[in-house]
C-alpha cells in the first residue's frame, strides 16, 4: 500500500513534472509577447536640466519643477516623428540630413538581426547589425547603457551628447564634428586599453552602415537633448498664456500646431548643421607632415621643456614624472552633466581614489534606474606605459595635443608652433623608452632565495 | 528517482529561460506614442520636404527702439557665512584661496545679473536689429570686452556675447590655464601664462553654458551667446543698461544668476509684483524712443535658500 501510493505519488510528480514541463516548452516555443524596440527617453537628462535649473532642490524631482509626464510623451512622440524607431529608423527632411546620411544604410543597420538569404531580408547583407554587434554595450538608443556596460571601465561612450574622443578634426568651431573616417578608424581598430574591439573583419559596407548608424544615434540623442531642455525652459513662457496648462512643446491638433513644429525645426538645425558641414560631413583637417629631425634627441628635448612650461601645460595632469597623478579628481563631459552642484564641491577636493570628491549623498539607485552610471574620475593617461587610446602613430599623439580629446579635461593646444608641437609628439613618444620608465628588476638581498 | 530530478532540473532550466526571455525585452520608450501625432511630425518633417517643420512665422514689424536703464538690488542680507573658499590644491604661489563670493552684492545692488531678451528676433532687419548692433556683430571682444582670468579666478562670472562676435579669453596668470567652454559650440582651448586664445560661437545658447578650467578644477564661469544685443551684466552697484530695444512688440525678458539660474519666484519692478517663472518674465511693450527706468528687487532668501 504504501509502495502503491508511493508509487501513486511518483506518477502524479511525474505527471505533474511533464505537465509542468510540456508547459515551459510550450511557453518557450511560443515565446513571450514583446513589444517591438523603441528608444528608451533620455531620463537622465530630464533629471540633469531639472536639476541644474533648480539648484536648491538637489537630487530632489519636485513636482513643482519636473517635466509632466504629458510633457514627456510629447517629446517622445516628435522624437519618433522625425527618427523612426530602432526597428523603423526616419531622417527628418528640410535640414539637410540626407546630404550625409543614408536611409538605406540605417536601414540595414537598424532592425531586429537578420541574415542574409532568410525571408524578410532584401538588401543582400545582414540587417540589425547594430543590436548585433553594438547594443550589447552602447544600449538600443545609443545612451552607452547596454547590458554589459557597467561592468566595463571606461563605460562604452553614450553618443546621444554628440561628443566623440577620438577624431582628426578641428577642435573648435565649425568643423569639430567627428568626420566618418574617424568612426572607421575606430571601427577597424578598436580602442587600445578598453573594451572596444576591432571590427575589422566586417565587410566594408557593414561598417559604412554602422558608421552612419552611429551619427544618426548621436543626431537622434542630441536633438532629444534640445527638446528636452526646450520643453523645460521654453515651452513654459511661450505658451503659459495661451491655455495650456501642459505647456506642451508641440500642440497636436491645435492652431498653433504649425509653428510648433517650426520651433522643433528651429532646434534641429543647430544640432545638424555642425554634423552636415554644407552636406559633405565634417572633413579631417590637414596636418602637415612632421618636420625632418621632429624625434632626434634635441626634438625630444624640446618636448621635455616644453611640457613643464605654462604654454604647454602638461605636466599639471599628466604629473611631474607624466605617470597621470597631477590632477585626478576630474570627471568627463559625460559624468560631470550629472554632477550638477555635486561638481562644485567635488572640485579641488585634492582627494584621490575611484570617484574623488563626490560627495557620498550622490549616487542612488534612482540614478542607476534611469541610466546613470556610477561616476569614475577620469584618469590622465600614464604616459609611461605606451598605451594611447587615440591611437600610438605620431600623427594620433599631435592630434591630441593640437585638437584635445573631446568631453574630457585634456585641451588643444592651438598656440604651440608646429615644430613645437611635433617636439612634444617625440617626447611623449619617447617616455616609455626612458630609463625611469623600464620595470625595475627584482631587488637581491643577501640570504633571501639562497640556502646561505 | 535520478530521472525525475533531470526532468525537475531541466524544466527549472527552461523556464528560468522562459523567464528571462521575457525580461531581457529591449527599453521601452516613456509610453504609448500616439500615432496620429507621431505622423503628424513625420508629415511635416517628410524627406522629400526642402521646408521641414511647417511654416515659417512672420514677426511683426517693430515701431522704433526705446532704451531700458535700471538697477537690480537685493532686499535683505545675503548669508555670507555659506560662501566658501577656493579650494586650492596647487600652484599656491599664484591662486588665491579667497572666499568665493557667489553673490555679490555691494549697496544693495547686485552685480553679475544677467537680463536678456528671450523672443523671436531678426537680425539684421534694421527693424529688430539696431544698426549700431549690426556695426558689432562680428566684433572681436577685446581690452575690456575680453574674457580674462587672474589668480586663478575668472575675472567675469558671467559674460555675454553675441553669435558672430569672437571673443578673446586672456590668462594674466604666470601659470597655464586651459578654457573648458560647453554649450553648443564647446571647445577646451590651452592658455600659456600671459598669452590668449579667441573663442568664436556659431550658434545662440538659450541659457548661459559653463566654464572651467582642467587645471585649476575650483575655477568656473559662465558665458552665454545670442543672436541678438539686448542683453545686460548688472555691474558692481547693480546697475543695467539695454540700448535700442525694439518697440511695439511682445518683450519676453529672462533673469538669471548663477545661484538661481532658473528661478521661479516673485520679485518687483518698479514696486510691483512680478512673477518669474523659471527665469522667465515679460516687460511692458515699449513705445518708440522711450526710456524705460526698471527699479528691480530681489529678495535675498531667494539666493540664500540656494547657496
Amino acid at each position: 500500500m504504501k509502495l502503491q501510493l508511493s508509487t501513486e505519488i511518483t506518477g502524479l510528480r511525474n505527471n505533474g513534472v511533464f505537465a509542468s514541463l510540456l508547459v515551459t516548452c510550450l511557453f518557450t516555443l511560443i515565446g513571450c509577447d514583446s513589444n517591438p524596440a523603441s528608444f528608451q527617453v533620455n531620463e537622465a537628462y530630464i533629471r540633469a536640466v531639472e536639476y541644474k535649473a533648480d539648484v536648491t532642490k538637489p537630487l530632489m524631482r519636485e513636482a513643482e519643477t519636473q517635466l509632466s509626464t504629458a510633457q514627456i510623451q510629447n517629446v517622445s512622440e516628435i522624437m519618433e516623428g522625425l527618427f523612426g524607431t530602432p526597428d523603423e529608423p526616419n531622417l527628418p527632411g528640410g535640414v539637410g540630413l540626407e546630404d550625409f546620411l543614408s536611409l538605406r544604410k540605417l536601414k540595414i543597420a537598424a532592425g531586429p538581426v537578420t541574415y542574409t538569404g532568410e525571408a524578410g531580408n532584401t538588401s543582400g547583407l545582414e540587417s540589425g547589425l547594430y543590436r548585433r554587434h553594438c547594443a550589447h554595450c552602447h544600449g538600443v538608443s545609443g545612451d552607452g547603457h547596454g547590458p554589459t556596460a557597467q561592468f566595463l571601465n571606461p563605460y562604452p561612450r553614450d553618443y546621444r551628447m554628440g561628443q566623440f574622443k577620438f577624431k582628426l578634426t578641428d577642435a573648435d568651431g565649425a568643423y569639430k564634428k567627428p568626420s566618418k573616417a574617424d568612426f572607421h578608424r575606430t571601427l577597424m581598430q578598436g580602442i587600445a586599453g578598453t573594451s572596444m574591439p576591432s571590427f575589422r573583419v566586417l565587410p566594408e559596407p557593414e561598417r559604412e552602415a554602422l558608421v552612419d548608424y552611429v551619427i544618426y544615434l548621436s543626431i537622434r540623442g542630441q536633438t532629444e537633448r534640445a527638446l528636452i531642455e526646450a520643453a523645460y525652459f521654453n515651452a513654459s513662457d511661450k505658451q503659459e498664456d495661451q491655455g495650456n496648462p501642459q505647456k506642451l512643446l508641440v500642440n497636436f491638433g491645435e492652431a498653433s500646431q504649425d509653428q510648433d513644429l517650426e520651433f522643433v525645426k528651429e532646434l534641429l538645425v543647430p544640432v545638424v548643421l555642425p554634423w552636415a558641414n554644407g552636406g559633405q560631413g565634417t572633413v579631417q583637417r590637414t596636418i602637415e607632415e612632421a618636420p625632418v629631425g621632429w624625434d632626434s634627441p634635441e626634438s625630444i628635448e624640446l618636448g621635455r621643456k616644453l611640457f613643464y612650461q605654462s604654454k604647454a601645460n602638461c605636466y599639471s595632469c599628466h604629473g611631474r614624472t607624466g605617470i597621470g597623478d597631477g590632477q585626478n579628481n576630474l570627471f568627463d563631459n559625460w559624468t560631470l552633466e550629472h554632477l550638477g552642484n555635486a561638481q562644485g564641491e567635488a572640485a579641488g577636493s585634492g582627494e584621490d581614489g575611484e570617484i574623488a570628491g563626490i560627495p557620498e549623498y550622490f549616487y542612488n539607485s534612482e540614478l542607476a534606474q534611469i541610466g546613470v552610471v556610477k561616476p569614475r574620475n577620469v584618469k590622465p593617461r600614464n604616459l609611461r606605459l605606451g598605451n594611447y587610446r587615440g591611437g600610438r602613430r605620431p600623427i594620433d599623439i599631435y592630434q591630441r595635443i593640437t585638437g584635445g580629446i573631446e568631453g574630457t579635461p585634456m585641451p588643444a593646444n592651438t598656440k604651440l608652433t608646429q615644430a613645437e608641437a611635433w617636439s612634444l609628439v617625440a617626447y611623449v613618444l619617447n617616455l616609455p623608452y626612458e630609463p625611469a620608465s623600464r620595470p625595475k628588476t627584482a631587488p637581491v638581498f643577501q640570504g633571501v632565495g639562497s640556502n646561505k | 528517482m535520478k530521472s525525475t530530478n533531470r526532468i525537475l532540473g531541466l524544466t527549472l532550466l527552461l523556464g528560468m529561460a522562459g523567464m528571462l526571455g521575457c525580461q531581457r525585452g529591449l527599453p521601452g520608450s516613456f509610453g504609448d506614442s500616439n500615432e496620429m501625432n507621431v505622423g503628424d511630425v513625420a508629415a511635416a518633417f517628410e524627406l522629400e520636404s526642402t521646408a521641414g517643420g511647417a511654416v515659417e512665422v512672420a514677426l511683426p514689424d517693430p515701431t522704433g527702439f526705446a532704451n531700458i536703464t535700471g538697477k537690480i538690488t537685493v532686499n535683505g542680507n545675503i548669508d555670507t557665512s555659506k560662501f566658501v573658499s577656493y579650494a586650492v590644491n596647487k600652484d599656491a604661489n599664484v591662486c588665491s584661496s579667497e572666499v568665493n563670493r557667489r553673490v555679490q552684492v555691494n549697496n544693495n545692488g547686485l552685480q553679475w545679473g544677467l537680463l536678456f531678451y528671450d523672443g523671436a528676433f531678426e537680425a539684421g532687419n534694421d527693424k529688430w536689429d539696431h544698426p549700431e548692433y549690426q556695426a558689432q556683430a562680428s566684433a572681436l571682444l577685446d581690452g575690456d570686452l575680453a574674457f580674462d582670468q587672474k589668480s586663478c579666478i575668472f575675472l567675469s562670472r558671467i559674460k555675454a556675447m553675441r553669435t558672430g562676435q569672437t571673443l578673446k579669453i586672456l590668462n594674466s596668470d604666470t601659470v597655464g590655464h586651459n578654457a573648458k567652454l560647453d554649450g553648443l559650440t564647446s571647445a577646451n582651448l590651452q592658455i600659456g601664462a600671459g598669452q590668449s586664445v579667441d573663442y568664436k560661437p556659431g550658434f545662440q545658447e538659450s541659457k548661459p553654458f559653463g566654464v572651467s578650467c582642467s587645471a585649476h578644477p575650483w575655477m568656473g564661469s559662465y558665458v552665454i551667446v545670442r543672436d541678438n544685443s539686448l542683453y545686460a551684466v548688472s555691474g558692481e552697484d547693480g546697475t543695467f543698461e539695454i540700448r535700442n530695444v525694439p518697440t511695439g512688440v511682445e518683450l519676453p525678458f529672462k533673469f538669471w544668476h548663477e545661484v538661481i539660474p532658473s528661478g521661479s519666484f516673485t520679485m518687483t519692478v518698479n514696486g510691483e509684483d512680478v512673477s518669474v517663472s523659471r527665469g522667465s518674465f515679460t516687460l511692458p511693450t515699449l513705445e518708440a524712443g522711450q526710456d524705460l527706468e526698471l527699479q528691480i528687487s530681489i529678495n535675498a532668501d531667494e539666493f540664500n535658500n540656494a547657496l
